[in-house]
């Protein structure tokens, strides 16, 4: 599962580069594959920070949601790893909330892909395993937040990772 | 020793094999006893024929010619003293008694009224009296008897004879003991000795067989507690084995399948439960703070939001310190130790508790020794558990108070105190405060937050460094926790 889910991506993103080779000019000259609105963004300005929550919780996604647009940042969803893929693909993503325990591509297995692909995004482990045990689990990520502990935490991770 | 199995094994064999040794040793000795005393009274009869025969040769050579015999019949008829021919008769025996090799041996012959007729010269004092003591009639009486002369053993034999077929006499023979009972107690002595060094002999080779015996039972144990927590995975080898030890080794083997089975069970269980009880919760507590963030709400409600979001947390709390009470109970590879200078360590752990108990208006001191504290530990663990103990000190200590965390070295240990001046534990508690879940009677009374499994984690984690903890406490006076850690 985890092997052919990675090739497909992989597979994915040759043809994305192969792309995007031909397109990159009509953006940037210098020929880095990068999105428009980079352009403008000084790193200071919060409402182009762009956070992705993956989590098969409804709950948890609206809650993050809710918080994060709030503090200004544009938050986008995903419910699976399926779906946070074809986000990552189309959107430039800043920071990304990872569930670990979700059906079929666990976060694990996503998090191996995002790192390949994505080295820029910021990773935030997001799950109820005590923190050591999502240590265990998912190694380098950015940070790790317990998700019964709360907004304050969440918020106070996020403000050090995006400072 | 003594409840080994080797000891008790040993012990069995020697036990088993000393009783064998000593009812042939002792058959041995009578068997050889016996034979002993029937050559001794074959060879008294033998001397005593020879005796009669001298005697009865002498009355027939010597016949009614010469005077001697004559004089010796008609003494022998009418039994009249006659100083002379007794002499003679005697010195006749003693002349017979070299060439019969019984110089040691002593003898008389009386007739039928216990009257002395002839005897041997040399006849000890008090030999008379023996010999009377078991003359036909007497109370003593009988064919071989022992009887002591000079203080030594006697066989004695009383043969009854006729001499000229008209006078029935009794010849008393006796033939001294002493080489059968030194040839006796020759051989009870070297029996002693060869059962003593069979039996010393037996022990030693008997231990030694045990040992060999039980080698594999040893082994078996010596892998069993290699086995931990750790490497469930482990089977020990049933190769080389006797068939016996076979079975032993796979029904153990078998054992430890099933722990692993149900360790990884509780693992899974344990994972699932966080899952499934804190994400709900995990929710539940956002939307709480969401609502709470809020500044169009009533006063009521926010009330009611607030009491609701403390007992998520505490229910969030219950469930993080259950999983890692369940953890520590089973495995001990969740403490990731490492080298930690526990003075550092600790005045990092006091600036940051001084802040909560300067809300609650307690003060926190801090004392420790001017040297390095060297020990290995899990600093997120520690700091668990002296945040533990300094949380409740502040918990339980009334504003204005302080607590005190003090550090001491004590040979090759470091000891922390965490002392306050707060309510004290009552003293009907102080059993029982360690126990998990338990809430001692001043905390319901005073409706102090806790999950009361606090202090069983402090213990669980103290234990899992090699050290302990301890209190003592007065009521309205304060309670001293002590934790102890061994130096590295």
């Amino acid at each position: 599962m985890k092997n052919t889910f990675v090739n497909a991506i992989a597979d994915y993103y040759q043809q994305r580069e192969e792309e995007q080779e031909s397109s990159a000019e009509i953006f940037d000259g210098s020929g880095m594959g990068v999105w428009p609105f980079d352009l403008f963004d000084d790193g200071k300005n919060p409402r182009l920070k762009k956070l992705l929550v993956v989590d098969d919780e409804a709950g948890i996604r609206n809650n993050y949601a809710h918080i994060f647009s709030r503090e200004g940042f544009s938050v986008l969803t995903a419910a699976s790893s399926m779906e946070a893929n074809e986000l990552l693909a189309r959107e430039k993503i800043n920071l990304m909330f990872l569930d670990i325990n979700m059906a079929e591509v666990d976060g694990g297995t996503f998090f191996e892909v995002v790192r390949s692909f994505h080295p820029c995004i910021k990773v935030v482990v997001t799950s109820v395993y005590p923190i050591e045990e999502q240590m265990e689990r998912i190694r380098n990520a950015d940070a790790y937040h317990d998700k019964a502990d709360g907004k304050d935490a969440l918020l106070g991770i996020v403000s050090t990772l995006m400072a | 020793m003594i409840h080994s199995i080797r000891f008790k094994t040993t012990i069995l064999y020697s036990g088993i094999l000393c009783v064998i040794l000593v009812c042939f040793s002792s058959y041995l000795y009578h068997s050889v006893r016996r034979i002993l005393y029937q050559n001794l009274e074959q060879e008294l009869t033998m001397r005593a024929d020879q005796i009669v025969g001298t005697i009865a040769a002498y009355g027939e050579m010597t016949g009614g010619h010469m005077p001697a015999m004559s004089l010796m019949r008609q003494f022998l008829s009418d039994q009249n003293e006659t100083p002379l021919w007794r002499g003679a008769m005697d010195k006749l025996w003693e002349r017979h008694r070299f060439s019969l090799g019984a110089h040691n041996d002593f003898f008389r012959v009386v007739n039928a009224n216990g009257e002395v007729i002839m005897q041997s010269e040399d006849l000890p004092s008090g030999a008379s009296r023996e010999f009377d003591r078991t003359l036909p009639g007497s109370k003593d009486a009988g064919v071989f008897v022992k009887i002591f002369l000079n203080g030594a053993a006697f066989r004695e034999l009383n043969y009854p004879f006729t001499f000229n077929y008209r006078q029935p006499l009794t010849l008393q023979l006796a033939m001294p003991l002493a080489p059968v009972d030194r040839a006796l107690s020759r051989l009870l002595a070297a029996m002693i000795v060869a059962v003593t060094a069979i039996l010393l002999l037996s022990l030693f080779i008997g231990s030694f067989l045990t040992k060999r015996i039980l080698w594999p039972v040893m082994e078996v144990t010596r892998a069993a507690n290699n086995i931990s927590q750790r490497n469930l995975g482990v089977r020990i080898s049933e190769q080389s084995l006797d068939q016996e030890m076979r079975v032993l080794v796979a029904s153990f083997n078998q054992m430890i399948g099933r722990l692993e089975k149900s360790f990884a069970h509780i693992n899974e269980f344990s994972s699932h439960v966080a899952h499934e009880l804190k994400t709900p919760l995990a929710i539940i507590k956002g939307e709480l703070e969401i609502a709470l963030s809020r500044e169009d709400i009533s006063p009521e409600s926010r009330q009611v939001m607030m009491v609701t979001l403390q007992e998520v947390n505490r229910l969030i709390r219950i469930i993080k310190d259950l999983l890692l009470i369940a953890k520590f109970d089973y495995r001990l590879d969740i403490f990731k130790m490492a080298p930690l200078e526990l003075g550092a360590f600790l005045k990092e752990v006091h600036q940051h508790a001084a802040v909560l108990a300067g809300e609650k208006g307690v003060r926190l001191y801090f004392s420790a020794p001017e040297r390095d504290l060297p020990i290995q530990g899990d600093a997120v663990h520690l700091r668990r558990l002296f945040f533990n103990l300094i949380h409740n000190a502040v918990k339980f200590t009334p504003s204005g108070g302080e607590v005190r965390l003090e550090i001491d070295v004590t040979g090759r240990s470091v000891r922390v105190d965490v002392k306050d001046t707060g309510i004290g534990i009552a003293p009907e508690d102080q059993d029982r405060i360690f126990e998990k879940f338990f809430r001692g009677r001043q905390q319901i009374q005073l409706e102090t937050p806790g999950t009361g499994l606090g202090l069983s984690l402090a213990r669980s984690i103290a234990r899992a460094h090699g050290g302990d903890i301890s209190f003592e406490s007065k009521p309205a006076q304060g309670t001293t926790f002590t934790v102890i850690l061994p130096l590295v």
